[in-house]
């Protein structure tokens, strides 16, 4: 199964060309789309709007096809075979610049065109995660937390 | 700022904000003063991430401020003084030792809120703000509403320096096949 998510906002345009590729036998897996508030609901494949947790969809797929939100984090550390896609129905442009970042620190498959999408599907493999060794926040947190107690 | 909390029976504020929010904050509470109650503060809309969390304490449902999912941003003065004064009522009732928020839109009438109790505030910017703060972040640093503001990229650090850069709301070393 591919798993296709877009977020808590909507991505129209990845949407609809997820749904093209199903049509014209491109893809031919078993596609669940997470539509968000998107208005384009695909014929070509299961498709729901949101979950509270979308963590096991993640974890069944075989795939994951996401927006350049979080879930490209979650999709890394469960060493999920993914595609990141920024999202450029949304003003900002930030995921753009999230997954450049991120694309420094881990090896990471991502584009900004949805064009490329198709020679993504071909190369997709697995994310390994090289050398990125931040700290865990929490551990400042407590300390922080402790002083106030 | 003086010590507002219930130092008997401490316990910690946590909001609650579902999609990208949520995974960021599932990932760090566990490991958060696990041995502290955690008091929930959370969206009707989005009242079912309760069910998603161990140990709470109490857990308390506000009207909904902001949200994709609700439209937008709630502008109204009234709907914000409401929402801000029964923020402070739920804080003055529970004393907790600090309130934590990650990211979203509704940290920044918890932060009003918090400032006005005398509870200190705790933001946290989400891990997907690379280049610049989300305008809720700007806003909360720029009217020093935190105590502690938290950043998990360290170049925003050096754009807002009065920040703090100490790493990623996940354990990496948590991996399960230790890769890293």
């Amino acid at each position: 199964m591919i798993f296709v998510t877009v977020g808590t906002t909507h991505f129209d345009s990845l949407i609809k060309q997820v749904d093209a590729l199903v049509i014209e036998g491109i893809i031919t897996d078993k596609v669940c789309c997470q539509i968000g508030s998107g208005s384009y609901e695909p014929t070509a494949c299961e498709w729901y709007r949101s979950k509270s947790s979308i963590s096991e969809d993640i974890k069944e797929a075989e795939l994951v096809i996401t927006h350049g939100g979080y879930t490209v984090l979650e999709c890394i550390f469960l060493d999920k075979k993914s595609i990141a896609i920024a999202n450029t129905d949304l003003t900002g442009n930030h995921q753009a610049k999230f997954l450049d970042a991120l694309s420094k620190e881990v090896s990471l498959n991502w584009i900004q065109d949805l064009d490329a999408l198709k020679m993504a599907l071909e190369k997709a493999n697995e994310n390994k995660t090289v050398n990125w060794k931040p700290q865990d926040l929490a551990g400042d947190l407590n300390d922080f937390l402790s002083t106030l107690n | 700022m003086t010590n507002q909390s219930n130092s008997n029976n401490p316990t910690i504020a946590i909001l609650l904000a579902g999609g990208g929010f949520w995974g960021e904050l599932k990932s760090l509470m566990p490991r958060v003063c696990p041995d502290i109650p955690k008091i929930a503060i959370v969206s009707k809309s989005e009242k079912s991430l309760l069910s998603q969390l161990d140990g709470l304490r109490s857990s308390y449902q506000v009207t909904t401020l902001v949200g994709s999912r609700e439209g937008g941003i709630n502008k109204s003065p009234i709907f914000w003084l409401k929402l801000i004064y029964s923020e402070w009522k739920i804080l003055k009732q529970e004393k907790p030792l600090a309130v934590i928020g990650l990211g979203s839109n509704n940290c920044l009438p918890l932060a009003i809120a918090s400032r006005l109790s005398g509870i200190p505030f705790i933001f946290i910017e989400s891990i997907t703000r690379v280049a610049d703060l989300s305008l809720t972040g700007k806003l909360i640093y720029k009217f020093n509403l935190s105590s502690k503001f938290y950043v998990q990229w360290p170049n925003l650090k050096i754009l807002y320096p009065k920040s703090f850069y100490e790493g990623i709301v996940h354990d990496i070393r948590d991996r399960r096949n230790n890769t890293l």
